[in-house]
Parts: structure tokens; sequence; C-alpha cells
């Protein structure tokens, strides 16, 4: 017993440091199908590098080990904002009063991060904050009034990434892409988030999901799915995943859409067409690839932000307009009547087509889940299996509304944003007022709720 | 057994502190600040492949046939499967590919990808409205060239719904359930960027309809007709790289990609493109 434990032991210490390589994003599908210089870039002749779709995603994201807090995006990254409201005169002892938004409760040694004036960027190390209004003294070089900075930067980041290397990582994998270690034997498959694509949320159609969706489905879980119930983890813990979610989408959807910017010119399948096509050499095509990656920096002006930047401002206007873009009815539930969920059922089979799907019975096998669609991602040829597909090509069923299992919660509230917000990431559309009214959606609020009580 | 034990615990430290690598406990965070360094780059960015000059002389014309290669199969009928008293009240023909008497092949996108220098004045897409309809379960038209920026209404002549959803590459898709019998003031769809290539639209209600959107942020761009031909006017004179795109060609039609096109002011470049079947 004890000779086994001891060389088990011996084996794990000797076979166990062969150097496991650093965690780090996967580039996207569409990143790898690029020519090498579309993902690397190139070097200009006076040696700077002309960025190519990896360097830029890795520039302002960094690697798992290393992220780095891109102040542009609309992610919470932690840390306490703080301003300078006081600088000393210069003859007098070297320092300046600042203020914090909100008080430290231990008064370590911190470090805080410029975000604006002279010092933009620089980070300094074990100053001590405990209060909200302090002075900060022996400093080299004195601060501007006004300038901003924040205390301890990127904790909430930190933490995130912690949490989500325990808790998320073993499903939605390292970068977000849904396919860590036990995807492949999940059905449904684990959310991607690269695509910034999100399927129970408050908002509609293809707009971003809120924080509180996320937090929702984290606390909640997604009944009918593996998505556990994560109820035990304490608001702040909830809050840096949530936080580390959103940022690796927008890290997975800027990788995205470089990528697809480059897709169509300058993949190794465009290539090789268009070298064989159309009479332009390897070496014109490589200059206007250059011309390209070099436009992507701008030139730092507001009339020339640059594609990389212009995408951004993209992503950021779309992540914070969602916060404000939650579905809510004008009108009240419709009280739950015999005659309401007659009108349920009415629209459930014409006007909303929910049978088409969900079918006559409600059992989630509607005439379009026998239909063969064709599959987008491989020119229209159609898919191999009768059924819906959702956005990554998985056969999904539409729900069986006689279970009573709702993946977006069960709620009222629930109900109706599914059908007014749709899922169209699987093709459950959203409803738009000019088709049903909110009280025509409560009607069919009502019904659903009331099938899995109907007799079997 | 007292050995084992010991040598157990000398070997824990490794066993706890473990081989450096994979996820570090305590990520290190830089902060990046808001605005990206430019790097002074030609302030007119790249307009796109080819080495158009500067200087735009004039303007010309670009016309030509796209010629089937061979015999074409007859145009045959889509297969209805379900709300066939609306859908198959007459036959459905298969406008994936149509082939004229004379071996002109109809909806070929031809299209130059960005916009060269020297655009012939504004990109003026008049004030008509652009219109999408859908009667007896099948898109009208099947191509379509859209502006970007410019509402395109989804109408629908049927007295049943179609859940009208486009997949586009570079813009946000977006999935429309249009009711029976809008015939005004539909719900629209607007492209915010253009694409590059013409982009799927479908019904998912119905999954014979089908139909393809070219979103495009200049005028360089044509359909051709049911004879095969198409004709792009006012292009400023240089060298241009054409596209000819259609579905049936698995894309690109073979041999005409990027190809590089020369115009010169005041005169007409003829092309007549070969379709070789997929």
């Amino acid at each position: 017993m004890s000779r086994l434990f001891f060389s088990s032991i011996l084996l794990v210490s000797i076979v166990g440091c062969g150097g496991a390589p650093d965690a780090q994003f996967v580039p996207g599908k569409q990143t790898l199908e690029l020519i090498p210089e579309a993902r690397r870039g190139f070097k200009a002749e006076d040696g700077t590098p002309i960025k190519g779709v990896r360097q830029w995603v890795d520039e302002l994201f960094g690697t798992p080990n290393d992220l780095v807090a891109w102040q542009r995006l609309p992610v919470n990254y932690g840390g306490i904002a703080g301003a300078v409201v006081s600088v000393d005169a210069p003859e007098a002892l070297a320092g300046f009063t600042v203020n914090l938004d909100e008080p430290f409760e231990s008064p370590d040694l911190l470090k805080f991060t410029w975000l604006s004036g002279d010092k933009a960027g620089e980070t300094i190390d074990g100053v001590r904050f405990d209060h909200t209004t302090m002075k900060v003294s022996e400093v080299s070089e004195l601060p501007q009034v006004g300038d901003t900075f924040l205390v301890n930067p990127g904790r909430l980041l930190q933490d995130g990434r912690k949490l989500y290397m325990e808790h998320c990582v073993h499903c939605h994998g390292t970068s977000g892409d849904g396919n860590g270690p036990t995807a492949e034997y999940l059905n449904p498959r684990p959310r991607d988030y690269r695509l910034g694509r999100f399927k129970f949320k408050s908002t509609i159609d293809s707009d971003k999901p809120t924080r509180a969706d996320l937090d929702r489905i984290i606390r909640h879980g997604i009944p009918g799915t593996y998505m556990p119930s994560f109820m035990l983890l304490s608001e702040h813990e909830s809050k840096a995943i949530v936080e580390y979610v959103r940022w690796l989408a927008m890290r997975g959807d800027l990788e995205h859409r470089l990528a697809s910017e480059l897709g169509s010119d300058y993949s190794l399948k465009a290539v090789k067409e268009i070298l064989a096509d159309g009479g332009t050499s390897r070496e014109e095509h490589l200059a206007s690839l250059k011309a390209i990656l070099i436009g992507w920096a701008g030139d730092g002006t507001e009339d020339n932000p640059g594609f990389v930047s212009e995408t951004a401002d993209e992503l950021v206007a779309a992540w914070t307009a969602a916060e404000e873009a939650t579905v809510n009815p004008t009108v009240s539930r419709v009280d739950d009547t015999e005659e309401s969920r007659k009108i349920g059922r009415g629209l459930y089979l014409k006007e909303a087509k929910c049978v088409n799907c969900h079918g006559n019975a409600a059992r989630g096998n509607g005439p379009q889940t026998r239909d063969y669609e064709k599959n987008d991602a491989k020119g229209g040829e159609p898919f191999g299996e009768p059924g819906l597909h959702d956005l990554w090509g998985n056969v999904i069923k539409p729900r069986d509304l006689t279970a009573g299992i709702y993946r977006g919660g069960r709620r009222p509230i629930d109900i109706y944003r599914r059908i007014r917000g749709g899922i169209t990431v699987s093709k459950m559309p959203p409803h738009p007022e000019k088709l049903l009214n909110d009280e025509q959606v409560w009607h069919i609020v009502n019904y659903v709720l009331s099938i899995p009580l109907e007799g079997k | 057994m007292r050995a084992t034990i010991t040598a157990a615990i000398a070997l824990l430290p490794f066993l706890v502190v473990g081989c450096g690598g994979g996820a570090s406990l305590e990520p290190n965070v830089t902060v990046k600040l808001s605005a990206l360094a430019g790097r002074g780059s030609d302030s007119d960015g790249p307009t796109g492949p080819g080495p158009d000059g500067p200087k735009v002389e004039g303007f010309g014309t670009f016309e030509g046939q796209i010629i089937y290669d061979g015999v074409a199969a007859a145009q045959g009928l889509l297969s209805v499967t379900k709300d066939k008293e609306v859908c198959a009240a007459t036959d459905l023909p298969d406008e994936s590919l149509i082939v004229g008497a004379d071996g002109g092949v109809a909806n070929v996108f031809v299209y130059i990808k960005k916009a060269p220098k020297g655009k012939h004045g504004d990109y003026d897409t008049g004030a008509g409205k652009f219109v999408f309809d859908q009667k007896q379960c099948a898109f009208i038209p099947h191509a379509m060239i859209v502006p970007c920026n410019k509402p395109l209404e989804v109408l629908n002549a049927d007295p049943i719904p179609h859940n009208t959803r486009n997949v586009p590459k570079k813009n946000t898709g977006t999935s429309l359930l249009v009711g029976g019998n809008v015939r005004d003031g539909g719900s629209t769809i607007e492209y915010k960027k253009a694409e590059a290539e013409p982009i799927p639209v479908k019904c998912d209600y119905h999954s014979w309809m089908s139909a393809y959107h070219l979103p495009i942020d200049h005028p360089f761009a044509a359909l051709s007709g049911n004879d095969g031909k198409f004709r792009i006017e006012n292009i400023p004179s240089g060298v241009h790289q054409f596209n000819f795109w259609h579905e049936r060609a698995g894309g690109y039609i073979k041999g005409y990609r990027s190809i590089k096109v020369t115009i010169n002011a005041n005169e007409t470049t003829t092309l007549d493109v070969k379709y070789t079947a997929n």
C-alpha cells in the first residue's frame, strides 16, 4: 500500500513537471483560415511592426496570465477611481491630495495607475490609501489637478479570471469558445461567447445581454441543460464572473470582426483563387494587405481612427446600449382565464405560427423539425440531418412545452421576453409589436404556462 | 515505512507548487489606456486592392454578358412541403440558376469590393423606396444589390406569415417575422456595412425560400439581367478588381474572382464571362 502511494507520488512528481504549456486564448476559426501575413502582420521598413489580427487581439486583451484592461471597453475591471484635487506648491514638501470614489477597507500598500495627465498609463506601486481624501507625499514628479487614476486596477477582472478557471472553463473553454474539455459530451453544447450572442436575455433579437441577464443565468443556471446554478457564489464573485464573460465575449467578437474583414480576400482559399484568376501577383496582393493593416491603426485622430478603433466603438456602443434595452411590456399580464388561454392557443396556431416548430400538441415537434435546413457555412448545402440548427450549426430541438421546463426562466415575464425578443441564435424569431400587441403576447404566455397542466 | 513517508513528505512541495505553466493563480493585469496610438498612416486609408492611380482622368463603362458554358439543365421546380394551399397554388420555379435561351445567366453579381478613389459624385441611391417582397412563398427579387444605410422594406403578399432572416457576415443579422398581407409599412432591414459577398436571405418557415442580398457602399455594382448582360457606368478610369459571384457557381465564378479590368475615360470595356458549372 505504502509503496504504491510512494511510487505514485514519485511518478507524479517526476512526470508532472514536463512543463505544461501556458494557458492561452486559442485563435478563432476565421483567424486560422487567414494567410500567415494577415494573422501575424508585417514588419515595416523601419522595423516597426504592422500588426495582424492576432497581435491586435493580444495587444488589446493580453493572455490568460497577463490580462489587459483596455479602458475603452465598457467592462468594470475593478479598482477604485480617484482624482487629484490639489497639488502642493513646488517649494513645499512635494505631494498632492486626492479624492477617491470609495474608501478602502484595508490600508494595504496598493498600486495605482494614472489614467489621464502627463503620466497616463504609468503605474506606481506601494502607496497607502486609507481615506477617501488623503495626501500622497514623497513623489518625484507632481501631477496636475484633475488627473485621474485607478487604485488597484483590474482587481475584479483578476478575480473573474480566477473564478472562471475554477467554475466555467471545463465547459466554456479558456477563450470562451464553448469548447472546454467536457464540451463534446454535452448536448446542448456550452455557449460559445465569441460572437457576443446569447440566448436567454431580456433584450430583443440580436441585442447584447445585460449584466443582470448574465448574473441571472449564473445564479439560476439553465434548467434542462448542463448549466448549473451557482447560487452559492457571493455577490462579488458573480459580478466578477459576469464582467470576465463580457470581456471574453468582446475579445472574441473583436477578433471575429477583424478576421472577417480580411477573410474574403486574405484567407488561404481566397488568396489561392485570386492569384489563379485575376492576374494579380502575390507581391501586389500582399502589398494591398499591408496597406489595409497600416490603415487599421489609423493615425490617432478623430478623422481617421482606423478600423480597429472603429470596430471597438461598435462593440462599445452595442454593449452599452444593451444595459438600457430591456424589453418590458406596457400592459401588465392579462388575467389567466380560460378565455385568455383560448385566445393564446388561437394565436399560437395562426398569427404567431408557434405551431410550426413547437407542434400542434406543443411537444416541440412541429413540421419545421422535419425540414432539411440549408447550411450557410457550407454555401447553402443542406445539412446531413433534418431539424433546426442554431448559429453554431448544432441541431436544436424547439422546447417541448408540455414539460414545464423553461431554459430562460419560468416567470411569466421570462416567457413574455422569449416571445417578444426571440432567441434568434436558435431560430426562435422575435415577435414585433406589428404582429402581436402586448395583450396578445400575454394571452400566449397564459396559454403556454397552462400547457403542462392540461390532462395528457 | 517511516522512510517512505519521509520521502513522500519531501516530495510534497513539488506537488503543491506544481509545475509553472497552465493558468496562473494570480494573473497580472496591465491597464491599457483608451486611445490607440496611431502610426500616422496614409490619411485616406486604403481604398482596396488594386493600383488605382490617384489621378482620375475620366469615367468609363464596363459591360458584358455572362454565358453558360455548355447546356444548362432546364429550370426545375421547388418542392413545396407545407402551406400548400398558398405556396403551391401554382408551380414554384427554382430561381437558383436562370439561363436564358441564348445561354445568358441571370442574377450574377458583378462588383468591386471597395470603392476606388475618385468617386464619381455622391452615391445617389435616389428617393425611391427599396422593397423586398414575398409572394407565393418566394422572395421578390431573388437577387438584390442593397445600398448601405438605406431602409429596405420587407413586405408579404401572402395571407400567411413569413420569417425573413438574413445571414450576414459583417452586419448584425435580422430575423423579421412578417405577418400575412403586409402591403405597406413593413418592417425594415438596414445594412450598416458593405459585405464582401452576397449574403443569403431565407424564410425560417419555408425552407425552400431563398434570396441573396449584396449590401454595398458604392455604386460600382450590377446584376446580370435575364439575358446575362450587365452594365456599370461612370466608373473612374484606371485598373479595378471586379468580382463575379453567383450562388450556383459555389460563390465566385471560376476564373473571375478579383480580376483586373482596365477602364478608360469615355470608353466602354467589354468582357464576356464564361460561366463554368460548379
